[in-house]
């Protein structure tokens, strides 16, 4: 079944189910939190997402050294292949990103 | 195992060019270096969308180095779509597996060997690689680029319930019919277009699995994300959403 199927059962069956809780008479505290497990469910999965944003943020490496390391096996490419009779283009840059 | 002589094991590197006439010859060289170490039969077939800049003069200039077999130039007449030129380059490729990778050096070819290696040990479909695990990230990029990506890859394998890490990484080895059935029914452009491969094999029910990679990004200065870029990645998301 396609995703958004199924996912648009569960909600709906939840919908459902909702609904019926709020036709039985039950105490006003348990009505109100009936009346708000949508809103809550809604926000607790926000911040589920929060979690997993600022986590995949801080683990996600940054690595100047490969960028030193890309660098030289530039260099010795571009030395073997000008001994190859190869011509480039451009002379070859100097400079690393300095955005890390 | 690939380079057994006479297997169809051979491996296909296809890589889209525009205006990568420098690079393209340093990443041949390496592509060479660590394909021979690890006793790899390649061929690299770039399709390039008539550069300007002299890129075929340089792909030519290669297969003097290399050897023609090698190295295929397959060109376009104009600059069009990655999915088009994976589709054109795949009609010529002879390897039964297929790598994909960009050709501006972001992509390390030493990472090609371990692709191969992670592919026999789970006999994947499939091997991405992934900036986002152990092992992985990334070079020359700001805490704002790292946050739009990653943010853009939690939400995406979040919304599609997808277990991949990294669904807009374009390095990734391919089992050759695997790819043809994608490339088939694949139509989203942009960053969407690599999370849709994924999507879609893995709805085919593809064994996907990951390898740890370094992206390293060169292109200082230049803002490589515009407005269009972002609308095209939701709009692709969104649909993949609504009709996967």
């Amino acid at each position: 079944m396609k995703r958004i199927y199924r996912i648009a059962s569960i909600a709906a069956a939840g919908g459902a189910a909702w609904a019926a809780a709020l036709q039985l008479s039950i105490p006003t505290p348990a009505r109100v939190a009936v009346l708000l497990a949508p809103l809550l469910l809604l926000v607790a999965f926000g911040m589920y997402m929060l979690l997993l944003l600022v986590y995949g943020a801080l683990t996600f490496r940054s690595c100047p050294e490969e960028a030193q390391k890309l660098h030289l096996d530039i260099c010795r490419a571009r030395k073997d292949l000008v001994r190859q009779g190869f011509a480039f283009d451009k002379d070859l840059q100097a400079g690393l990103s300095s955005d890390e | 195992m690939p380079g057994d002589a006479g297997t169809s094991n051979k491996c296909s590197i296809i890589i889209p060019t525009y205006n990568e006439r420098d690079n393209i010859a340093i990443l041949l060289w390496l592509i060479e270096e660590a394909c021979s170490k690890a006793s790899i039969a390649y061929e690299v077939i770039i399709v390039d969308d008539a550069s300007p800049d002299g890129t075929q003069q340089a792909v030519k200039q290669m297969q003097q180095v290399l050897g023609a077999d090698k190295v295929l130039l397959r060109p376009r007449s104009a600059k069009l779509g990655l999915g088009t030129a994976y589709r054109h380059g795949l009609q010529y490729a002879s390897g039964s597996w297929i790598i994909l990778m960009d050709a501006d050096l972001s992509h390390h070819p030493k990472y090609i060997p371990t692709l191969f290696k992670v592919q026999q040990q789970s006999s994947a479909d499939i091997v991405t690689g992934t900036r986002y695990t152990a092992g992985g990230g990334v070079s020359g990029w700001n805490w704002k680029r790292k946050l739009t990506s990653r943010g853009a890859n939690v939400l995406a394998s979040t919304l599609l319930g997808l277990r991949v890490s990294d669904l807009t990484g374009a390095y990734r080895l391919y089992r050759r019919s695997v790819l043809e059935q994608l490339l088939h029914v694949v139509t989203s452009k942009g960053y969407a277009f690599q999370m849709e491969m994924i999507a879609r094999a893995s709805a085919l029910g593809s064994n996907i699995a990951e390898v740890p990679i370094v992206f390293v990004d060169r292109v200082y200065g230049q803002s490589k994300l515009g407005r269009s870029e972002y609308t095209m990645f939701i709009s692709g998301l969104l649909r993949l959403f609504f009709t996967l």
